[in-house]
């Protein structure tokens, strides 16, 4: 409908002259009429054409004017007004055509001024419902086009967190968000030597807003956690990044843990999040670990305190509680004391394993139906006198960690070795074709395959040169040498009867940590491993660099059997 | 392993890719030859960023090109290793015989 252009109005009358009037009035008016002369044809013409306004006759023979406009009611999905029209004017006519959903009523003979007040009015109405209905259909798009990306972000959210793939039998956790999206962020780790890593972080707010400035804290403490590195080292780097990467007025409250069960010491950096508790059999509280630095992306990288506190927990097991201030509050708002205690309370009846499981109730409770004002995260970490304690205690979970990395190491260990006998060493390209085998069996660890290269290269062919060959490297001194060098080498090869190489190739363990030994043997005469150039100085030389190469990328290097024989391990 | 030359006004790039090691000695040398005749050719760059492998006999060679260099007045400049290759060069203390830009 245009706004200048006047209603459709539905006029519904038996009388013929009566829908004329009518009809001539509402032109007069500037509006365009659409005639039915019975109930039921003016339900298949409001159908049809969705008329603006409709104007009834009360006494029709079929269907009368009541149940007609009852019909319409059913009909229309927006507002169309009604206006009866009949020759009854009593006040009761008048009730009772008002309950059966008119919007007016005319009483005839019908009056022009009063029939162009009452459309004029509710010309008014139908402009301002129609304005509605738009900005609700808008308001309906704007909320599936959100809803459709928060979905969309929510699940990006969760694979990020991959809270499902915390499965370490040490650590139980309750993360509740006051919204779809969780601004506090719980991770667990393991370094190579075993040490638990467990992360609390709560970032200002909640929401999605809450949720993406957490997350530059995951990356660092996978990662650096992986590679061995310390707890002060980890929490300055997640520092870093935060500083990095949230505006100024960002901030991330974390708690970090270590655990080593070996040492039975309990390491805890603690920035802005609720006290850590160390709870011991009875569900006392052992030591407390208060927030003693600011939380994280505050300080510039120069300033920050990377300083741990350290528990020794001797020979009795314990727990300890880490918590964001949501569910600290959640217990009791008034103030972070009588939060804890409560939590602590919450906890103390009943055996240790199912704890978390008391305090999770308590804080249902305490919200009753109402949702969460903030973010809750609670982690409950187990610290046993060793790892079979906790396997124990809880066989129907899942196998510690540490013992699947060792299951993991076994089942994917493997060895294999190749001899070369002087036929295939004239035709075949050795490295590469082993370089490629182990590219596929360890596709996860490509990135050292330039690294494994040069080890194989470097230990072959100074097997082949001098040990089959009998190459003087001495050779490549004067300036053409390194031509003739490699000109000798061919002809050699050529004419090679007798000799073989013999790599071996091998997924072990060196110092715990998963490593490639590569093994080279040859059937030379060996040479004098003392007069090797282990050392690499700044120099022009052009050979002599190739052991010293190895000996820095390697963890271990060694000679054997007088020199014919070499290992190297390469630490993934 | 494949090479190829470009040369720009005085700059001539050696692009260098796959495995680097003694079985590109000859192609790696007949390359550098003519650039070495050309006396226009003030720089030589050596674009690495295409070797996904290198051993020490690539040094070698890069050592001796450096020489050749020398001797005809060019300076050889190394190009965009990759981060394994940019170790192995590291550890051989090339930074300190060559230009290596990123």
């Amino acid at each position: 409908m245009m706004e200048d252009q006047g209603l459709r109005i539905l006029v519904v009358d038996d009388t013929r002259s009566n829908r004329v009037v009518l009809q001539a009035m509402l032109s007069k008016m500037g509006h365009q009429s659409i005639l039915a002369e019975s109930g039921e044809e003016a339900l298949a013409l409001f159908r049809e054409s969705q008329p603006d306004l409709a104007l009834v006759d009360v006494m029709m023979p079929g269907m009368d004017g009541y149940q007609t406009v009852q019909a319409m009611r059913r009909l229309a999905d927006t507002w169309v007004p009604v206006i009866f029209v009949s020759a009854m004017g009593q006040n009761e006519d008048i009730v009772r055509g008002i309950q059966a959903g008119a919007d007016d009523y005319l009483t005839k003979p019908v009056n022009y001024g009063i029939l162009q007040a009452k459309i004029d009015a509710l010309h008014e109405r139908i402009k301002m419902s129609r304005q509605l209905a738009k900005q609700n259909r808008l308001l309906l798009d704007y909320h599936d086009k959100t809803r459709e990306e928060g979905a969309i972000a929510l699940d990006f959210m969760r694979r990020l967190a991959a809270l499902d793939k915390i499965n370490d039998p040490l650590v139980n956790f309750h993360l509740q968000p006051a919204e779809d999206f969780s601004g506090d962020l719980i991770a667990v780790a393991r370094t190579p030597a075993g040490q638990l890593h467990v992360l609390l972080a709560d970032s200002t707010g909640h929401g999605l807003t809450a949720a993406l400035a957490v997350m530059p804290v995951l990356q660092p403490f996978h990662t650096m956690s992986s590679k061995g590195f310390s707890l002060a080292a980890i929490a300055a780097e997640i520092n870093r990044k935060v500083k990095e990467y949230l505006p100024q007025n960002r901030f991330v409250a974390a708690s970090i843990l270590a655990l080593d069960i070996e040492d039975r010491m309990i390491g805890v950096w603690n920035g802005g999040c609720p006290p850590v508790v160390v709870l011991d059999q009875q569900g006392e509280i052992a030591w407390q670990f208060k927030s003693s630095h600011v939380p994280m992306g505050i300080f510039r990288p120069d300033d920050f305190d990377d300083k741990i506190e350290w528990y020794y927990y001797g020979d009795t097991p314990c727990q300890v509680l880490m918590s964001s201030d949501g569910a600290v509050d959640c217990a009791d708002h008034r103030s972070l004391e009588a939060g804890m205690g409560l939590m602590l309370d919450s906890m103390k009846s009943g055996a240790s394993a199912g704890r978390l499981g008391q305090l999770v109730n308590m804080l249902q409770t305490k919200l009753g139906d109402g949702s969460a004002l903030d973010d809750i995260a609670l982690i409950l970490v187990d610290c046993p006198l060793d790892e079979f304690d906790s396997r124990d205690q809880q066989s129907s979970r899942q196998i510690p960690q540490q013992g699947q990395m060792v299951a993991a190491l076994t089942d994917s260990s493997w060895q294999f070795s190749l001899k070369l006998t002087a036929a295939q060493l004239k035709r075949l390209d050795a490295v590469p074709l082993l370089l490629n085998l182990i590219n596929q069996i360890e596709p996860d660890n490509s990135d050292v395959a330039g690294k494994l290269f040069l080890i194989m290269s470097e230990l072959f062919n100074n097997a082949l040169d001098h040990g089959v060959l009998k190459l003087d490297s001495s050779l490549k001194h004067d300036p053409e040498g390194m031509e003739r060098y490699f000109d000798e080498r061919a002809a050699r090869l050529k004419q090679l009867e007798v000799g073989e190489i013999e790599i071996g190739l091998a997924r072990a363990e060196y110092a715990g940590r998963p490593c490639i030994r590569v093994r080279v043997k040859d059937s030379g005469q060996g040479f004098d491993v003392s007069v090797l150039h282990l050392d690499i100085e700044v120099s022009t030389r052009r050979h002599g660099r190739g052991v010293a190469l190895v000996r820095s990328l390697v963890s271990e290097l060694h000679f054997n059997s007088n020199g014919t024989e070499v290992e190297a391990s390469l630490v993934l | 392993m494949e090479t190829n030359v470009k040369i720009a006004s005085n700059i001539a790039t050696i692009e260098v890719r796959g495995r680097f090691d003694f079985s590109t000695h000859r192609n790696f040398r007949e390359m550098y030859e003519h650039i070495l005749q050309n006396p226009q050719i003030a720089s030589i760059d050596v674009n690495l960023a295409g070797v996904d492998y290198m051993d020490s006999s690539a040094l070698g060679m890069l050592l001796m090109l450096r020489e050749r260099a020398q001797a005809a007045k060019k300076e050889v400049v190394l190009c965009k290793p990759n981060s394994t290759v940019a170790q192995i060069l590291d550890i051989a203390n090339f930074p300190k015989l060559f230009t290596i830009r990123n």
